[in-house]
């Protein structure tokens, strides 16, 4: 619908003419309608009105024409008057009851309703009771009823009413017909309105119209104008799809065409003046390649020496340059070989050249001319030979240019070059001398480096570079022993001078065989010495140099004495180093060496120092890495080893942060399989009040935690074993004393409580034995014991069970043990006990000793339970017991092993053993053997007390000998067998003998004695028997001096072997045979 | 008849235990170790347990905390009868629910006593 009329512009017009036509016909009939009905609503109402006042105008007619009639009939009874006053109420009730369909006023309603009663009650009352009176004739009561005043006034103010009412009607239609007349003046303004609204309407349309179909028309018509110019024209974009939005397109698209075509004439037109004008260009361009040509042809003739000669090499052409240059005139030339201009040196150059060219290739080249004037002049040349059809070579054209100039600036230039590299390598040294100078903190390496400069720069043969007061130096070309030679030179004599001049001097003299070399005539040396003074001006180093053949001048020994100055500075900052490094170095070696880890931290958290101590607590090894690094980097290496990183990072951050913490203690603990436990203080250090950083002293102290540990521990074990015991002690105790009991019981408890008693006595004593040993406080009586004699004994002191068979086997050496006598007892009585207890089904018990010559091995091996892998490594432990009820049952104290152990590692042996649950354990100790001849051993005898051997089978008359002898002062050795002493008879040299004849076993006392004598080297030893039996004669048979019969007091022994040595020693000889006293 | 189970491993002890409340009129049984202990306790029924802290393989306390995670023995009566007599030893107990606890030495006497009174309770 839309598009049907955007498609026309007559159909747009036809519409807005129709709307307003239609308008127009609405709103005059509206109006018109309007209009009727208010003229028709006026006319309506007048009438009502007039009727209205007509009816009550004749109301009041007939009102007066009843009561005058009434009157009239009541003063005359005059029946016609009667009719007519009838007649006038009779009409008086039809007029009300007309008004009665009327609208009135409640005033009006109310008077006529007053009227109308009033009426009846005239009509019905009244006037009945007047008309009897008055037909009576009773005239009084008839003027008394009209002389009631109420009736007079009713129908006066009634009549007064009636008037008002017709007024009132009369003023209502006047304001009617006002009201109409202001009504149609009304609808004649809005019949203007719509006529005004009408013609708005039409402009309007009118102006759209005229702008949607003008404006484009003008432009179009502009458009077209324009076109018809030949201008170049763009036309509106037009999206309208009307007769002019048609028009427009079609405009539009033939004013494209005829532009398009335009364009393209256009650009032909400017292609063929391209074409003009880049003909123009090579027209012009060609005249003056022309011009130029012939300039160039000028300009080479100018420049360029030219020749021809012919295939000989005769010039048969030259242009004016090569007579400029050679100085001949062209006639002079022409027919000359141009050899003839050769310079003479160099023929095989020539040769070259001529060979080249006949061969008719191109030469090109640098030739050396010789000129009229004997000078010399460069050219730089090429010969072309000019060949013919038949590739024969008819002519050559030698082209040249002069190069004279260039050739000596090139030679020049060369010169200078060298030059420049000599002052370069110069300055390449002074640099490299500086750098050392400023950089070097090595003696050695600044000496080295300073004189192998000086020689670079100064061209020195040889050098040496001394610091006074030191060994150190350096040299060039001078062997040691020269250098020393030199040392001592210098110090004695040229530092004299040196010191008196204080600048450097040159000594001249004849070369040494060595630096004259090959040559012949006689050279000189020349030696400069020059001083290195320090700050204060003392000297401290001296430098000199030797050039063969070479003087210094003055300018040289400033040059070296400038240089020398700046070493001078560098030494002394050397020296300042290696001061200052070695404190450093000693600080920190100090400080490595403490046993304790320090780190000191600056205020910012910074790692400013820490000691190597530090490291190995925490198992690191790249520690300085951390060195100069932020607290955040460093505090990582602890956060990753300790137990509780959080609150080791917590502690260093408070002691390091908070200024306010002056010192403070931590104690943590490093991960990792060994378990370390570091306590760390932290002090603040200060410097004149400013806080300079805080100090960390970590101290290992593992040991001493597990040692608190340990008693802690101990205390607690040692008094769950005492109570055991105690509370059958106690409890037996209170129930004896509180029952009755039969004897047989209270034997029972009392059995019991003395066998708990015992047990807690052991274990007492056990643990105070166990404590002495471990604290150190145990005294061990060392002597020299034969180990299986002690074991025998211990064997034989177990009673006799048909269960267990204990015995010993015995491949040992014999050779003694340094030992404790009592406490090697105990250690057998506890593995014998031990194996026997917890062999509970029986077995056997075998004590096995063998050994080398270092060493004594006891193996003690059972056939019981047998010991679980697992328990092993706890076995030694104090307290502990094998978690098995079985061999619960078995008891003891839970110290036997560890005071075995302690015993045998206070002898230096040690203790291991192995064992197969269920067949049985091996336990294994091993002794160091004394060794006699050896010396300032431990095990070894006291090297100045005289030995006594003591062969004797009696244990306590043994014991007894023993304590005497040790009292007296003597080293004792005893064996309780002949064979046991006979075995070792080789290995000792003992000062004396005590041996009892009777001697349990093969051997007895004389055979021993025998076995002695067959020894040279114990051929004289004194032997003093100890027997019961009297074979004095026997003895003295075989030079036995001392025959001491059984029983005898103890001291008699020792003071016959005391008073013997001394008279021997005295003597000087060996003991001559003689009788004792009291034999 | 009440039925009281020692279990200590040292014989003497339970010797006396049995010493002790035998005259008592009481129904005594021994257990050598915690396992054995363990094992009876699940065949039978006792009224009270008397349990040693230290004995091999398994300790008084877990000897306890395994009874009472069996079915119908949550209320079991035990008293520990131990050396082991420090503070901490005595919470472990109430933590595996022992409510009866006697240290070693201990009065026969006094162990009546108790053994009476938990058995009215």
């Amino acid at each position: 619908m839309r598009d049907f009329f955007r498609k026309s512009i007559r159909r747009q017009f036809q519409f807005i003419m129709m709307v307003v036509f239609v308008l127009a016909l609405i709103g005059i009939s509206i109006i018109l309608a309007i209009q009727s009905q208010v003229k028709e609503s006026y006319l309506k109402e007048r009438e009502t009105l007039s009727r209205q006042t007509e009816i009550a105008e004749n109301i009041e007619q007939e009102y007066n024409e009843m009561i005058m009639r009434a009157r009239g009939y009541l003063a005359f009874l005059n029946e016609g008057e009667w009719e007519l006053s009838q007649e006038a109420h009779a009409n008086l009730v039809v007029l009300l009851d007309e008004l009665k369909e009327y609208e009135l006023t409640s005033e009006e309603e109310l008077v006529y309703e007053d009227l109308s009663a009033y009426v009846e009650e005239y009509w019905d009352l009244l006037l009945p009771a007047a008309v009897a009176y008055a037909e009576d004739g009773n005239y009084e009561e008839l003027v008394n009823i009209s002389q009631d005043t109420s009736g007079t006034s009713r129908i006066n103010s009634f009549l007064l009413r009636n008037k008002q009412i017709v007024a009132a009607n009369e003023r209502e239609l006047e304001a009617a017909h006002e009201d109409f007349i202001e009504r149609t003046n009304r609808i004649t303004y809005a019949l203007g309105a719509l006529i005004v609204m009408l013609f708005i309407i039409i402009s309007l349309a009118t102006k759209r119209m005229s702008k949607s179909i003008g404006e484009p028309l003008s432009e179009l018509s502009d458009a077209s104008e324009q076109l018809a110019l030949g201008k170049e024209v763009s036309f509106p974009t037009v999206r309208r799809q009307d007769e002019l939005g048609t028009l427009t397109n079609a405009l539009s698209s033939m004013a494209h065409v005829i532009q398009d075509r335009e364009a393209d004439l256009q650009a032909h037109n400017e292609e063929l003046q391209a074409q003009q004008d880049e003909l123009t260009e090579q027209q012009e361009r060609l005249e003056n390649s022309v011009v130029e040509i012939k300039n160039l042809n000028m300009a080479i003739n100018e420049a360029t020496i030219l020749s021809v000669t012919d295939t000989e090499g005769f010039i048969t052409d030259v242009n004016d340059k090569f007579c400029e240059v050679s100085g001949y005139s062209s006639k002079e030339i022409m027919g000359q070989s141009y050899s003839s201009f050769f310079a003479d040196d160099q023929p095989e150059f020539y040769e070259k050249m001529i060979r080249t060219l006949r061969e008719g290739r191109i030469w090109k080249g640098e030739l050396k001319n010789k000129a009229k004037d004997g000078t010399y002049y460069w050219v730089d040349s090429t010969i072309v030979p000019y060949k013919n059809d038949h590739q024969g070579i008819e002519q050559y054209y030698i082209i040249q240019f002069e190069i004279t100039n260039m050739v000596e600036a090139e030679q020049e230039l060369k010169h200078l070059l060298e030059e420049t590299n000599r002052t370069k390598n110069t300055l390449e040294h002074y640099n490299e001398l500086n750098h050392a100078l400023s950089i070097t903190l090595d003696m050695e390496e600044l000496l080295e480096t300073v004189l192998f400069q000086l020689q670079q720069i100064f061209s020195f043969n040889k050098g040496i570079l001394l610091v006074l007061d030191s060994s150190d130096y350096a040299s060039i070309s001078i062997s040691n022993e020269a250098a020393a030679r030199m040392r001592s030179h210098i110090e004695e004599q040229v530092v004299v001078r040196l010191q008196e001049t204080k600048e450097p001097y040159v000594l001249k003299r004849e070369a040494f065989e060595g630096e004259q070399g090959y040559h012949e005539e006689t050279l000189y040396s020349y030696d400069v010495f020059a001083p290195i003074f320090d700050a204060k001006g003392e000297l401290q180093a001296v430098f000199v140099g030797t050039r063969v053949g070479l003087s210094f001048d003055k300018e040289e020994t400033n040059e070296l004495e400038g240089i020398l100055s700046r070493v001078s500075l560098s030494l002394e900052k050397l020296f300042l180093y290696e001061e200052t490094e070695q404190s450093r170095q000693l600080n920190q070696d100090i400080i490595d060496n403490v046993n304790e880890g320090i780190q000191f931290i600056d205020e910012k958290g910074v790692l400013i120092q820490y000691n190597s101590q530090l490291c190995s607590f925490m198992e690191a090894e790249n520690c300085e890495d951390c060195l100069n690094e932020p607290f955040s980097y460093w505090v990582t290496f602890f956060k990753e080893r300790v137990e509780d990183p959080e609150a080791v990072t917590a502690f260093f951050e408070t002691a390091i942060f908070q200024s306010s913490q002056k010192s403070s203690q931590y104690r943590y603990e490093v991960a990792g399989p060994d378990r370390r436990i570091i306590e760390v203080y932290a002090e603040s250090i200060y410097r004149r009040d400013e806080r300079l950083g805080t100090l960390f002293v970590h101290r290992d102290i593992t040991s001493q935690y597990e040692v608190d540990q340990m008693k802690s521990e101990l205390v607690s074990t040692v008094s769950h074993e005492l109570r055991t015991p105690l509370a059958s002690v106690l409890g037996y105790t209170e129930l004896m004393l509180n029952r009755e009991l039969k004897p047989e019981k209270q034997k029972r408890y009392l059995s019991t409580i003395e066998k708990e008693a015992k047990r807690l006595t052991n274990l007492i004593n056990d643990f105070l034995d166990l404590q002495r040993m471990e604290s150190g406080r145990q005294v061990y009586e060392k002597e020299f014991i034969q180990v299986e004699e002690v074991a025998q004994e211990v064997i034989d002191s177990f009673p006799y069970s048909s269960q267990h068979e204990v015995y010993l086997n015995n491949h040992s050496s014999h050779l003694p043990v340094l030992a404790d006598r009592e406490k090697l007892i105990q250690v057998f009585t506890n593995l014998i006990s031990n194996a026997i207890k917890f062999s509970p089904d029986g077995g056997k018990v075998i004590v096995t000793m063998n050994g080398n010559d270092q060493e004594l091995f006891i193996h003690i091996a059972d056939e019981g339970l047998g010991i679980p892998d697992h328990e092993l490594p706890k076995l030694f432990k104090k307290f502990h017991r094998i978690d098995n009820s079985e061999r619960r049952k078995i008891g003891g104290t839970g110290l036997g092993l560890s005071i075995v152990k302690e015993i045998v590692e206070a002898h230096g042996g040690k203790i291991t053993v192995r064992s197969e649950a269920g067949k049985g354990s091996v336990f294994t100790i091993t002794l160091p053997l004394a060794q006699p001849k050896s010396e300032g051993d431990g095990t070894s005898l006291t090297p100045d007390l005289p030995l006594i051997m003591v062969i004797e089978d009696d244990h306590s008359l043994a014991m007894l000998i023993r304590e005497e002898l040790k009292g007296t002062g003597f080293n004792v050795l005893h064996y309780a067998s002949g064979e046991s002493a006979v075995r070792v008879l080789d290995h000792y040299e003992p000062d004396g003998f005590v041996i009892d004849l009777m001697l349990a076993g093969e051997l007895d006392g004389w055979d021993v004695i025998k076995e002695i004598k067959k020894r040279p080297q114990l051929e004289q030893i004194p032997i003093f028997i100890s027997t019961a039996l009297d074979e004095r004669s026997k003895g003295e048979e075989l030079g036995i001096e001392h025959y001491l019969t059984k029983p005898y007091p103890p001291n008699k022994l020792s003071t016959t072997i005391l008073r013997t040595l001394l008279q021997n020693e005295k003597n000087g000889q060996i003991l001559v045979a003689g009788d004792e006293e009291g034999n | 008849m009440k039925r009281i189970l020692i279990a200590d491993d040292e014989e003497v002890l339970r010797m006396l235990i049995v010493d002790t409340l035998e005259e008592e009129g009481y129904e005594l049984e021994e257990a050598e170790d915690g396992m054995e202990a363990f094992e009876k306790v699940q065949k039978n029924e006792y009224d009270l347990l008397l349990l040693d802290y230290m004995m091999p393989g398994m300790t008084g306390i877990e000897v306890a905390e395994k009874i009472k995670s069996l079915n119908g023995k949550e209320r079991m009566k035990i008293m520990m009868l131990t050396a082991k007599n420090q503070q901490k030893d005595i919470d472990a107990s109430k933590a595996a629910g022992i409510h009866y606890y006697m240290a070693k030495p201990f009065s026969p006497l006094q162990l009546i006593e108790l053994v009476e009174e938990i058995l009215d309770a």
